[in-house]
């Protein structure tokens, strides 16, 4: 039985489109282009497999970095950020939907569009932080890191205990 | 079988009798209802509607489980109605002589003597009717239906009131003989008594507690002379002849309808009215209303029919099919 | 109403977004640490701060569900309408889909029975139509939920309830074709009741007892003896009749052609007793009698399958296997097994039947062209055990008491019947005597 309802063919489209418009800046912003199609076609094997999913994202994050690192702008890079995070959010819809009903989807399209806001501002707002005064280089790093990776831990405690 | 002072008097009082003027019938039936409700708790519906069937001087029958209070509320009304009580447990081996009594000699004077059954009282509770043979259910269909008894040639009336109130256990068991379709006729009205609520059940075992002991003292409100007069009291409840008119078409829809391949007969129009009209006397109305004959339709009619093939394998149930047929009948405006 | 049974969870599982932000939000944090780079810390914060945010979701709780359908019982092509209602505590979205369901197909608009309420707190009830397209009992499957925190990235999947099952009577056309009547007269009239009572044969004269109808008073005998004696006479020759159904057929619900066959031997039996104007019941095991109406018809034909589908129509019910009531069956009743002997327990109903002293005897269905071919070694072994067990069932039966036949694939219930008769003259004679 197709479960390909219109709805999952819609989210299978924007991810592919996303993930398009993502590799196209990209390669605008100084990436390989043959890193940029790769990415793509990750993108579009994730559309039936959502295996593929953290494939893609691990593409995308290291897509990024590779700009960062080759001295790109890094507040520029915000809206790549963004586009990971939707094509990886599109990508999950399409997985979900993939059911022997059809079900709604115009919440999930919109949470996604939501999480790709959310994830650029934190980028955006974590790099500002970064200029404040204060511990830099190398201390700056480990602390922010190690703040962010208690504070992930304490919350998954916190959820597993419920 | 028990028996409680069987005694075919034929001194009662038969035939025309005045009727109780409608406000004593009215308190009367009031009374009667309170002080059954006394013993049985939580089921004034029902025995409303079973007293509507006995003052409408019909027999009842119950479908229902065992240990709902049939018995008790059989006997409830009896004592409180003043009526001779007799209980019948009918199992496979019971005969028909059993029911209506029989010719026995007398060995000591070598003559006939005529020895009457249990049938032979005022309220007799016929306790699973459905588990007697076919032969002993006809005997004892036949002095409802003709309240006499005839033996070896000899007629033996019946004492007036005679009402029975049979019950058949639902659920089928061993040895079973249902009653044929064409015999339900005879009962005036079929219902169920149904389980207490959660609240009644709690309230029921408060009061035995608190009371002792398992019986309840009822007082006789009247006796079998005034009972009859309360029974006739029912032919001064005026029926307006468009009432009559729509009963008669609830129970034509029920021919009609393509669910049944025997609707209710005119045996049931005239179940219906007396019904109706019993209703509205213990609604202490003079009159009848069109919700009288709304609310009795179901008792009156479900078990005159007969479901079709299809409708039975369906597991249709023949409430819903008159109550479908009275809700097709508009109902008629009296203003 | 009382709560639904609580699920079974079958198992949690992670959205594919879960592993894939952790893996890139603290893959970037450390390669932050490693070069010295506070941007790529920047660029792990999002991934984690999304990963941790479906993880602190609150899931929904305590979720319960039933299915229930208006008729447990229709006639194929009818259409069969259904609820499921769950519940749970908390947010969360569901989606509830009734699987494996056999013998039904869903009616339009709902193709799937499948939902995905929008409400996010519960109860919600959720219709459902179906359509009974094979006779037969059917199952409607399982009811599974799948459940997370709304924005959540932690789902899971549970069994929330057990469909009831559905009994799907043969439509009239098909009820005709399945159950023509065509066999002989079976062994009616061929037993006596134990009881004596009243009857027009004359069994014998004893002295009169308090009790005693008058009309059975011998005049004769009394004026002869001067002492007042009565004749006794046989009971009336219309009979009862019990047949006893096995509803265990092993796995052939498919094709329901064994279930078929022991109904066209029940209504051979059926039909021909109710012509002799005998009493005719249904037993099936673990549900009490239902009796058949005289007049037969197409509603003793149902009544006949439905008794056959009312206990699985298949696998063996476990609660079989408990030494349960047993149903007591009219003291004068003639009891016909029909099975096909593939119930140890079955076996132990009909020898009860006997040792009570009901006249008992039992049509088996021969089944073996049914069976799965066997083309290598072990199937053939599991043949022949098959073959050999049936026959020691048999030999069980008949020195227990019950004359037993087989009845051929081919359904003719009068051969396998005519040789019963023979067999019932024996019994005739070992039946009569005795008052009760």
């Amino acid at each position: 039985m197709s479960t390909w309802w219109p709805a999952r063919r819609l989210s299978a489209a924007l991810a592919v489109a996303t993930a398009l418009v993502l590799a196209l800046s990209a390669v605008g912003q100084g990436a390989a282009p043959w890193y940029a199609a790769l990415y793509v076609a990750v993108a579009v094997f994730g559309v039936g497999s959502p295996g593929a999913l953290p494939v893609q994202v691990v593409a995308g994050v290291s897509m990024v970095a590779g700009l960062l690192v080759a001295g790109a702008s890094p507040l520029a890079l915000a809206p790549l950020v963004a586009g990971v995070v939707a094509t990886a959010e599109l990508l999950a819809v399409t997985a979900r939907l993939d059911a022997p009903m059809e079900r709604p989807a115009g919440d999930l399209l919109l949470r996604a569009g939501g999480h790709a806001a959310a994830a650029g501002a934190v980028y955006a707002v974590v790099l500002g932080a970064g200029r404040l005064p204060g511990p830099s280089g190398l201390a700056a790093v480990a602390l922010g890191s190690g703040a962010a990776l208690v504070a992930a831990l304490l919350l998954v405690r916190r959820t597993r205990a419920r | 079988m028990t028996r409680s002072a069987p005694s075919p008097d034929t001194t009662r009082p038969s035939g025309t009798v005045p009727p109780l003027p409608f406000a004593d019938a009215a308190d009367l039936v009031d009374r009667i209802l309170d002080e059954v409700c006394r013993a049985v708790v939580g089921k004034r519906e029902v025995i409303r509607l079973i007293l509507a069937g006995l003052v409408a001087d019909g027999h009842v029958l119950l479908d229902d489980v065992p240990g709902v209070a049939k018995t008790l509320t059989a006997r409830s009304i009896a004592a409180a109605a003043g009526l001779d009580f007799s209980r019948v447990q009918f199992t496979p081996d019971v005969l028909p002589a059993d029911i209506t009594g029989s010719l026995v000699l007398d060995l000591t004077t070598r003559t006939p003597e005529f020895r009457p059954g249990p049938v032979f009282t005022d309220l007799l509770l016929a306790d699973e009717v459905n588990r007697a043979p076919a032969k002993t259910q006809a005997a004892l269909l036949e002095a409802m239906q003709e309240r006499q008894v005839t033996v070896d040639g000899v007629a033996h009336a019946l004492p007036r009131p005679f009402l029975v109130i049979a019950t058949q256990n639902p659920i089928e068991s061993e040895g079973t003989y249902p009653l044929p379709e064409a015999q339900l006729d005879r009962f005036l009205l079929r219902t169920t008594m149904g389980y207490p609520s959660e609240a009644d059940e709690v309230s029921l075992l408060t009061e035995r507690v608190a009371r002792g002991t398992d019986e309840v003292a009822l007082d006789a409100v009247c006796d079998p002379a005034t009972f009859v007069r309360l029974q006739r009291a029912l032919e001064e409840i005026h029926v307006d002849p468009r009432l009559l008119a729509y009963s008669v078409a609830v129970v034509r829809a029920t021919r009609h309808s393509p669910q049944l391949v025997v609707g209710s007969s005119p045996r049931g129009t005239l179940a219906l009215v007396k019904l109706a009209r019993a209703a509205a006397l213990l609604a202490r109305r003079d009159h009848v209303g069109p919700d009288d004959i709304r609310a009795m339709a179901v008792p009156a009619l479900a078990h005159r029919v007969v479901l079709s093939d299809d409708a039975w394998a369906r597991r249709t149930d023949p409430e819903d099919v008159v109550r479908r047929a009275v809700d097709s009948v508009p109902v008629p405006d009296l203003a | 109403m009382t709560d639904p049974p609580p699920s079974e969870l079958i198992r949690r599982r992670p959205d594919p977004r879960l592993p894939a932000y952790l893996l890139a939000g603290f893959g970037a944090l450390i390669l932050a640490v490693a070069a010295g780079r506070a941007e790529l810390a920047a660029l792990g914060a999002p991934f984690v701060a999304l990963a941790a945010a479906g993880l602190v979701r609150r899931e929904p709780r305590n979720i319960r569900g039933e299915v229930t359908v208006r008729d447990d019982r229709v006639i194929e092509g009818d259409e069969i309408r259904g609820e499921v209602t769950l519940h749970w505590d908390g947010a969360g979205e569901i989606e509830a889909v009734l699987t494996a369901w056999r013998g039904v197909v869903a009616v339009e608009p709902t193709p799937v029975p499948g939902w995905a309420p929008e409400a996010r707190t519960g109860p919600v009830t959720l219709p459902f139509r179906l359509r009974a397209q094979a006779w037969g009992h059917h199952e409607l499957g399982h009811l599974w939920v799948r459940a997370r925190a709304p924005g959540g990235l932690v789902e899971r999947e549970l069994k929330v309830a057990v469909a009831p099952s559905v009994r799907v009577l043969p439509g009239p056309l098909r009820l005709d074709k399945l159950l023509t009547p065509r066999e002989p007269r079976a062994v009616a009239g061929q037993h006596l009741s134990r009881l004596r009572g009243p009857g027009t044969d004359f069994a014998e004269l004893r002295p009169y007892q308090p009790g005693d109808r008058l009309r059975d008073v011998s005049w004769a005998t009394s004026a002869r003896l001067g002492e007042p004696w009565v004749a006794v006479h046989h009971p009336e020759r219309t009979g009862t009749v019990v047949i006893l159904l096995d509803t265990f057929f092993g796995d052939d619900r498919e094709t329901n052609e064994a279930l078929a066959r022991a109904a066209r031997a029940a209504w051979a039996v059926a039909s021909a007793h109710l012509a002799a104007q005998d009493r005719v019941g249904l037993l099936a095991r673990g549900r009490t009698a239902a009796w058949v109406p005289p007049g037969g018809g197409r509603r003793a034909r149902w009544m006949i399958i439905d008794q056959l589908l009312a206990v699985g129509g298949a696998a063996e019910d476990p609660w079989r296997r408990r030494r349960g009531r047993r149903v007591v069956v009219p003291a004068d009743a003639l009891v016909v097994g029909i099975t096909a002997l593939r119930s140890r327990t079955y076996v132990q109903e009909l020898l009860h039947h006997r040792r009570n002293g009901h006249a008992t005897v039992a049509l088996v269905l021969d089944t073996a062209d049914l069976l799965p071919g066997a083309s290598d070694a072990p199937g053939q072994a599991a043949r022949r055990l098959w073959f050999a067990r049936r026959q020691v069932e048999r030999q069980v039966l008949e020195k227990g008491g019950v004359s037993t036949v087989l009845v051929p694939p081919d359904g003719s219930v009068g051969p396998a019947v005519s040789a019963l008769r023979r067999r019932m003259g024996s019994l005739h004679v070992a039946g009569a005597g005795g008052v009760r």
